[in-house]
């Protein structure tokens, strides 16, 4: 039923221990649902953490292909938490999910720039046209 | 300083009055003086407006100097008076300062009358560029208030939006939902675009996100505010 979706047509059709492996961060419980139940039925295997904390967490017990998170949260934020991420050296893609940015972050992390960055409220379709993309330059990169 | 300069000037002595306004007028201050003697038409002049400066003899027949200072002081604090009086000795002028006058000059000394006058419209300039920046001031927090708080609702209703927007997708992309469910949940999904829209220009206005200028065909604006369908 999930392949057949008008406006998820295009998920890669995965065997589920073959499917790609991302991690939510978000604070807002609706939206962490709504995003985790757009990528599951696209294919992907989702897990989702409540904050930049649990993100964190999550991160050092497994391995994801990808992380998407929103900024403001609480105890530790999107931001800080990437760059936690970076400075481990781990290897895992970013995207950023969030309804304000503003441009002060830019100045202050110029590699923000770099990060691809969805503006909530964004469709689903943006998501997971982002999400492809990211994916697929990263496993072209791998290749 | 204004020219001519609209004083009130309280003096019996005919005489007196026209010695201060030459004084005045000799030092290049060109002045419209009106002249009374009593409470009552001190009063109906101050009350009429348009007064920029006050002279004040101490004693009068029908009215005192000082009660006049007091009523200056009570009802237009914003208007400078100055004594200019036979009899000002020291406990006079210590008097007349405590009821609220800006300065006092003799009538034997004229001569002090035009830098006394400047000193006192100097200070209402001053206190009128006061009073003007420390509105502006509060003006400039008020507006930062305003945009903090907007920036606060807009991020708040862009989580919701985005929940909103995104389970209406979630139902017309789903293909066991038929018409009209589905027509109706792209009626949701517009309509929540509008709102979005409404909350980017409040993160405009709260200068939290950049302004993104898009070309765009005016008839499909109008369209998109179509919500029903036309009968």
């Amino acid at each position: 039923m999930t392949e057949s979706l008008p406006v998820f047509e295009n998920a890669p059709p995965k065997a589920k221990e073959a499917a790609h492996r991302i991690l939510v961060v978000e604070d807002d419980i609706s939206i962490r649902q709504l995003n985790t139940e757009m990528l599951i039925r696209s294919g992907y295997e989702v897990d989702g953490a409540a904050d930049g904390e649990a993100g964190w967490e999550a991160l050092q017990a497994k391995r994801y292909d990808l992380l998407i998170t929103d900024n403001l949260m609480p105890k530790v934020t999107g931001i800080e938490m990437i760059k936690k991420v970076y400075a481990a050296g781990m290897e895992v893609p970013v995207i950023m999910a969030t309804a304000i940015l503003p441009q002060e972050e830019f100045i202050s992390n110029p590699w923000l720039e770099a990060v691809p960055t969805l503006l909530k409220p964004f469709r689903g379709t943006e998501l997971l046209t982002t999400v492809r993309n990211v994916l697929s330059a990263r496993d072209g990169v791998r290749k | 300083m204004k020219a001519p300069l609209r004083v009130l000037h309280l003096e019996d002595d005919a005489n007196d009055a026209e010695l201060v306004q030459s004084a005045l007028e000799r030092e290049g201050i060109d002045c419209a003086v009106t002249r009374v003697q009593t409470r009552n038409a001190f009063v109906s002049a101050l009350e009429q407006g348009g007064i920029d400066l006050i002279l004040s003899d101490l004693d009068l027949p029908a009215f005192d100097g000082l009660s006049a200072a007091e009523l200056v002081h009570t009802g237009w604090s914003t208007v400078p008076l100055i004594f200019v009086s036979g009899s000002l000795d020291e406990e006079v002028a210590i008097d007349s300062f405590k009821s609220g006058a800006t300065d006092c000059v003799p009538k034997r000394d004229l001569s002090r009358l035009a830098p006394a006058v400047r000193r006192a419209m100097r200070e209402v300039d001053e206190r009128a560029e006061r009073v003007l920046l420390q509105a502006q001031v509060i003006e400039a927090q008020k507006m930062e208030v305003i945009s903090q708080l907007s920036s606060g609702v807009a991020h708040d209703f862009n989580n919701i939006l985005a929940v909103i927007i995104g389970y209406s997708e979630l139902i017309t992309s789903d293909p066991s939902v038929g018409s009209p469910v589905r027509k109706y949940a792209e009626e949701i999904r517009l309509a929540s675009n509008r709102a979005a829209g409404l909350t980017r220009q409040l993160l405009v206005f709260s200068r939290k996100q950049l302004v993104q200028p898009n070309v765009i065909d005016p008839n499909d604006a109008v369209r998109d505010l179509e919500i029903f369908p036309v009968r």
